[in-house]
């Protein structure tokens, strides 16, 4: 009983530090980028591989991630009732079970295949190093490096599966890339103060909410065309990409939207869609391929 | 339902009658996900009533076009019309500009409920296609309810109207696939 109490209490400890949503959007692009590459023989054990290395190495460096920034979490409204800035949970922990699950994602990536270990330790090291560590306190512009690592998982499942970095793959990590902004500077025109408040540099705080929104515009737009060459480019037929296009209005308008008629609707509104339409070109991706 | 009929729905259409379909399932789908993400305060909005206004257009077009041989009159018809109804939207007065839109609606939702009918009465086409009727008459019962609501002369509460819009806007979808498919 007395085990049971732990587990769950660490459960609960732990399992806020790896950010469940958005590890698993990333699995999802993972597992996308694999099935993309239509493999001949497609096994249970490679696939669960994928599955395990792809989710212990991103929740790996999310929890890096988390206890590099408890001191500016602490002083963001969104963020001080985690469980390191509340003190719930000792530092040196989160960072051992960091470095743990970050180790065994990256290994079990190297066992299975060379390629694939190298771009699944690339993406921990650019979101973790370069950045978390180095360039999110410095610049607004981290979120270039942020949106290199978020392409990473997609770019390491594709490479899995042709054994090579192709340009299908490039293409893939190119629209997370760019997708990103939509992600990430919707959210930070919403806690505009929050991140104020904590001193981390922003596209609001530095260039103004205009010029955001103009640049998660064209963001948005650069990565419906990029998804649009890959759906292209693997053959998905035309009602994928009839159905693509649709959703693809639906970004692009609310991103144009949210420029001339800003409003916090509107822009919290692109944050919810930009997620959604990710997560929809994604399985309509791995739906279009089997 | 939407995106189905959009990805599997419409292998056997010409290219012009799938373009109004997709335009029109699509217009459904967002309409369904903004609802969902953004609440209903969305409608409030001039421009979503236009754009709106597109999904019966479109759906009447793609009908027109898919069932009958002559279709160019009323296809340039609705599409001045909705041109002149986006114009006034822009440019007049709200009531004019609401007219203008109503009339829109009015024929477009004609076409979409008696074409059915009469293509099914004249043998040419299977029972399903009432299903398309009867997805008109639950839309445009929907818009109604919205349009009253708006007017101040509803007679449900809004949260009824609200937590029922979705459930005829998922019937309207299913009604529209079954009967396409016939």
């Amino acid at each position: 009983m007395k085990n049971e109490s732990i587990i769950k209490r660490k459960y609960k400890l732990y399992w806020p530090l790896i950010k469940s949503m958005q590890t698993a959007l990333l699995l999802v692009t993972g597992i996308t980028g694999y099935v993309s590459a239509r493999c001949p023989v497609m096994t249970w054990e490679t696939f669960a591989g994928l599955t395990i290395s792809l989710f212990l190495t991103v929740s790996g460096s999310t929890i890096l991630n988390m206890w590099y920034d408890r001191d500016i979490d602490a002083k963001m409204d969104r963020t001080k009732h985690r469980p390191l800035p509340l003190g719930t949970l000792n530092p040196t922990e989160a960072l051992l079970l960091g470095l743990i699950v970050s180790i065994m994602g990256v290994g079990l990536a190297l066992s299975m295949s060379f390629i694939f270990g190298v771009v699944v330790f690339a993406g921990l090291f650019i979101d973790v190093v370069i950045y978390t560590i180095w360039l999110k306190r410095k610049t607004a512009w981290s979120i270039v490096w942020g949106g290199i690592s978020g392409g990473m998982p997609i770019l390491a499942g594709r490479a899995l599966g042709t054994g090579e970095i192709d340009a299908i793959g490039i293409l893939f990590a190119v629209a997370i890339l760019l997708w990103i902004p939509t992600h990430i500077l919707t959210f930070s025109i919403k806690y505009f103060e929050d991140y104020k408040n904590a001193g981390v540099p922003t596209f609001p705080s530095t260039y103004g909410n205009h010029r955001t929104r103009i640049i998660i515009a064209l963001s948005s737009l650069g990565a419906a065309l990029a998804i649009a060459g890959v759906a292209y480019g693997i053959g998905l037929s035309w009602g994928y990409l009839r159905l693509f296009s649709v959703l693809t209005v639906g970004i692009v308008g609310l991103a144009g939207f949210s420029v001339f008629q800003p409003s916090e609707r509107v822009n919290f509104g692109l944050f919810k869609y930009a997620s959604l339409y990710m997560l929809g070109s994604m399985i309509m991706v791995i739906m279009g391929t089997l | 339902m939407a995106g189905y009929q959009i990805i599997k729905g419409m292998e056997n259409y010409s290219n012009l009658t799938t373009t109004l379909y997709t335009i029109s399932f699509g217009l459904l789908l967002l309409a369904c996900l903004l609802l969902l993400l953004m609440g209903f305060e969305i409608m409030e909005n001039n421009y979503v009533a236009v754009i709106a206004a597109l999904i019966p257009i479109t759906l009447s077009l793609g009908l027109v076009t898919d069932k009958l041989e002559h279709s160019t009159m009323y296809s340039v018809l609705i599409s001045v019309g909705f041109l002149i109804a986006v114009a006034l939207r822009l440019f007049s007065s709200g009531k004019i500009a609401s007219l203008s839109l109503g009339v829109i609606h009015f024929l477009s939702g004609s076409v979409i409920f008696f074409l059915p009918i009469i293509l099914y009465f004249t043998g040419k086409a299977e029972i399903q296609i009432l299903m398309i009727s009867f997805g008109g008459v639950l839309i445009g019962s929907g818009g109604m309810l919205l349009g009253l609501l708006k007017a101040g002369k509803s007679v449900l509460a809004k949260e009824k109207v609200v937590s029922l819009f979705p459930i005829i806007l998922f019937f309207t979808t299913t009604a529209f696939v079954i009967g396409l498919a016939g």
